[in-house]
């Protein structure tokens, strides 16, 4: 029988420092990304004011008499493309998920949701090429236009891109409404739409907003296929025909152009700043909605 | 009632073209591109080097290579990283409000638009840390980019392992690390790395990030260290796409996007498959 | 009957993040005996058993109060090594769980992690090569983790039943079979006391019926705790029984005295079967 005293176990102690220095510096290069952004993007607030910033809508930083400073019309380009490609991505996806949820059989569904899945592996530029190559002369001919580089096609294809995630997560929701409120309700009488509609959907409420948050930020987000095929005009946008000019196709369209250190340089991480917040947000609501009904 | 079914059969049946025309969109692109594109690939296409001038004359090796070597370097980084981070707060710590705090920022962290962390890139690694437009630039941008997903995957994956087998290890005199690398690691490892080359795949896919952090188009010889410039698929396709004169342009465009998208699909598609596939072995 | 205490519990209290899940408990426990822990559910005896290995130390709500001394040492101390606890006094869970590996390896890991290698499935080796173990080589081998091996797996009563098999995963075992390896598993190691909760509430009858007769002859080598809310099955193999209820221990005592002579009335009434 030996004595049990504690004798320093170092095997014990060097995995977790290892471990636990590692995360550390993970978690600080993540939190660094907003630490940067802050501080760069913040002098270029100081210089520039917070008025010209938000509330003029011309953008030209490069003019040769009085630069102006205004990211209205960008934000309205963001603004426009995200609503259309949410009109389009929405009830698309919802629809998808509900076939796949409710109506298909196991089998199907195993197949063809991955299906779906791999639409999210397309890369953006790729989209953007076909737009470019097919979409954008459709959109031209339908309306009678010199190109069709404007807004709708942009969030035509950036719809496509934001469908798996809002079609997946949607499912996921619908799948995870428990089957015993689809017996009672059918036990009661009702069909199967109307199962659906009255007791599923609204089960699944929570959940499908969190699909409907996380489609957003991605479309948000979006910079290829808005640099491809939605114009870049800088001039503040009038119809959804027009082409536009969103947020983050400016970031990748002018910083190879400017001068590191630069006010302009310091503007456009200023602009990066307030995608990273307004994306995060966005993340947290989706966050918050994923949860409400998990316990 | 009739009507009632009538309604029910409409809905269903939108429903169902809307799952039709989704599928077909994937269908769609691969037959577009291929069409544009299938003439350019050929083994030269696949092997040689670009020439600038007379495109028809040269192929997208380089690009290939860079990407390959890009979707390496992610590979590592992140995944060093990310899932000595993730056992760190999924085995180690003991806090459970840290542990879903970390987890609800990191979640949101993937999230961000790539264009964000092209500017991060920009500032910290091509300026700050003076690595200038170089391969190594672009692999730590791209790899801080996919840390989120690979450190989500890790977690679920280390959460997933029942907490039975952890006391089973411990209650045989094991210590911590012993049950983390002998018992929980071995279960949970599979489904963390198929997660992980989704978030690679999707790196890989990555422009806006390149562009910002400095891929090129044309290089005459191929990078011999990380801190050499490189050329890359996605941002190869971008400016063929949008930027070049000829009028086969398109068609190598297409081509190029074709190879990328057979990288990407491969890595995804087996991914997907390996989780599935591991979700219906499980014994307990 | 003897009458040597191994484990002496003083003045016992547990609790789960307020709740006070045990209540000053006292008991000594004997070596070379059974000592069945029985009581309602949520009377405590799992929470009294995990405090003997330490296993209690895993669960972040809970925390303990007292002395429980084994060996002249009180293993709630600060400076208690744990891990050489856990050699000393082993446990077999509820549900079956064995590890998702081999047989051998399941057997064998108790040893390996105290640094004894594993020449069959260990390293690269092991790892690329399905090591077919052939049950004569490890009969007659004199490697030291073989010899522990096939040693457990007889004393448990499991060795002809999975001789053909060691390599195979320990999963495709019957229930009551991965229950008898859990305990071959534990036994490997030589631990002097062992420590059982509710170890056949998953099993058939028959396979209940076989780790009762495995226990009764390892309590010559080894001293046993066993958690069970089957009276019977403490009728039926314990020298001495404990009596929980709500915390508190009520009774203890020799088996034949528990279960006929019951002193308090509370205890009378459980082993008749009014509450519980």
């Amino acid at each position: 029988m030996t004595l049990i005293k504690k004798q320093k176990r170092f095997s014990g102690y060097a995995p977790y420092f290892i471990f636990g220095t590692t995360a550390v510096l993970t978690v600080g290069i993540l939190i660094g990304i907003f630490a940067f952004l802050f501080i760069i993007g913040i002098q270029a607030f100081s210089s520039i004011g917070f008025a010209e910033f938000f509330l003029n809508s011309d953008w030209n930083p490069n003019s040769f008499h009085t630069p102006s400073w205004g990211i209205i019309s960008m934000v309205v380009g963001t603004l426009i493309v995200s609503l259309l490609s949410l009109i389009f991505a929405v009830p698309f996806g919802l629809a998808i998920a509900i076939y796949l949820a409710e109506i298909a059989s196991p089998k199907i569904r195993e197949i063809l949701k991955p299906i779906i899945e791999m639409i999210a592996s397309i890369p953006s530029v790729v989209l953007g090429f076909l737009g470019l190559l097919f979409l954008a002369p459709l959109v031209a001919k339908v309306f009678t236009l010199s190109n069709g580089l404007n807004a709708l096609t942009a969030s035509l294809l950036v719809a496509i891109a934001s469908l798996p995630t809002i079609a997946s997560i949607s499912e996921d929701a619908l799948s995870d409404v428990s089957s015993k409120f689809r017996e009672a309700s059918l036990a009661l009488g009702a069909t199967k739409w109307v199962t659906i509609k009255k007791i599923v959907i609204p089960a699944a409420s929570s959940g499908l907003m969190a699909a409907i948050m996380l489609g957003l930020g991605r479309i948000i987000g979006e910079t290829m296929i808005v640099l491809m095929v939605a114009g870049n005009t800088r001039a503040f946008p009038q119809s959804f025909l027009d082409s536009v000019r969103p947020m983050t196709a400016n970031i990748a369209i002018e910083i190879k152009e400017v001068v590191t250190h630069s006010l302009h340089w310091q503007a456009l991480f200023a602009i990066g700043l307030i995608l990273f917040v307004i994306t995060f947000i966005i993340n947290f609501a989706a966050d918050y909605f994923i949860n409400k009904n998990k316990l | 009632m009739k009507q009632g079914l009538l309604r029910e059969r409409i809905y269903f049946f939108i429903f169902k073209i809307s799952a039709v025309l989704g599928i077909s969109i994937l269908l769609v692109t691969l037959v577009l591109l291929f069409n544009s594109g299938h003439s350019v690939i050929s083994w030269t296409f696949l092997t040689s080097h670009w020439q600038h001038q007379n495109i028809t004359k040269g192929g997208i090796f380089p690009a290939i290579l860079g990407s390959l070597y890009l979707g390496l370097g992610v590979m590592v980084i992140s995944f060093t990283l990310g899932i000595s981070t993730a056992i760190f707060f999924s085995e180690y710590n003991k806090n459970n409000l840290v542990k879903r705090i970390l987890q609800l920022t990191i979640r949101n962290l993937a999230g961000v638009p790539s264009v964000v962390y092209g500017l991060f890139g920009l500032a910290v690694f091509v300026n700050f840390f003076s690595f200038g437009t170089s391969l190594l630039s672009a692999m730590l941008t791209l790899s801080i980019m996919t840390l989120p997903w690979v450190i989500v995957a890790t977690i679920e994956a280390f959460s997933a392992v029942p907490q039975k087998f952890r006391e089973s290890s411990l209650a045989l005199g094991a210590d911590q690390w012993q049950t983390i690398r002998r018992v929980v690691f071995p279960i949970a490892i599979p489904a963390s790395i198929t997660g992980g080359i989704l978030g690679v795949a999707r790196a890989m896919g990555e422009t806006a990030p390149i562009i910002i952090v400095g891929a090129t188009f044309y290089l005459s010889s191929l990078p011999s260290s990380i801190f050499d410039k490189f050329m890359a698929l996605p941002y190869h396709i971008f400016i063929l796409a949008t930027q070049h004169s000829s009028p086969f342009a398109t068609s190598y465009a297409a081509g190029s996007a074709l190879v990328l998208i057979a990288l990407t699909f491969l890595l995804s598609l087996g991914s997907i498959i390996i989780r599935y596939h591991l979700r219906s072995k499980k014994d307990w | 009957m003897n009458n040597n205490t191994i484990i002496k519990i003083q003045s016992l209290n547990a609790w789960y993040n307020g709740f006070h899940a045990l209540k000053g408990v006292n008991m000594d426990i004997y070596k070379n005996n059974i000592t069945a822990l029985i009581g309602a559910s949520g009377s405590g005896k799992s929470t009294l058993l995990r405090s003997l290995n330490r296993i209690l130390d895993v669960t972040p709500t809970a925390r303990v109060q007292g002395n429980i001394i084994i060996d002249q040492e009180d293993i709630l101390g600060e400076d208690i090594d744990v891990i050489a606890l856990r050699r000393k006094v082993g446990m077999v869970f509820q549900n079956p769980t064995p590890f998702p590996k081999s047989i051998f390896d399941n057997v064998a890991y108790g040893l390996q992690v105290q640094g004894v290698p594993n020449k069959r499935s260990g390293g690269l080796k092991g790892f690329l090569k399905r090591n077919k173990i052939n049950a004569e080589d490890v009969v007659k081998s004199q490697d030291p983790l073989d010899i522990a091996v096939s040693k457990s797996l007889k004393e448990a009563g499991l060795w002809e039943e999975v001789k053909d098999r060691l390599w195979q995963s320990a999963f495709r075992l019957s229930g009551g079979q991965q229950q008898r390896l859990c305990i071959a598993r534990a036994i490997a190691i030589r631990p002097e006391i062992l420590l059982l909760d509710e170890p056949c509430s998953d099993l058939d009858p028959i396979s209940t019926r076989k780790i009762e007769e495995l226990l009764i002859e390892l309590k010559k080598n080894y001293t046993i705790v066993i958690v069970t809310h089957n009276m019977y099955q403490a009728k039926r193999i314990s020298d001495y029984v404990g009596f929980l209820h709500s915390g508190e221990l009520i009774e203890f005592g020799e088996t034949t005295n528990i279960f006929n002579h019951p002193q308090k009335t509370l205890t009378g009434d459980y082993v008749k079967g009014v509450f519980g």
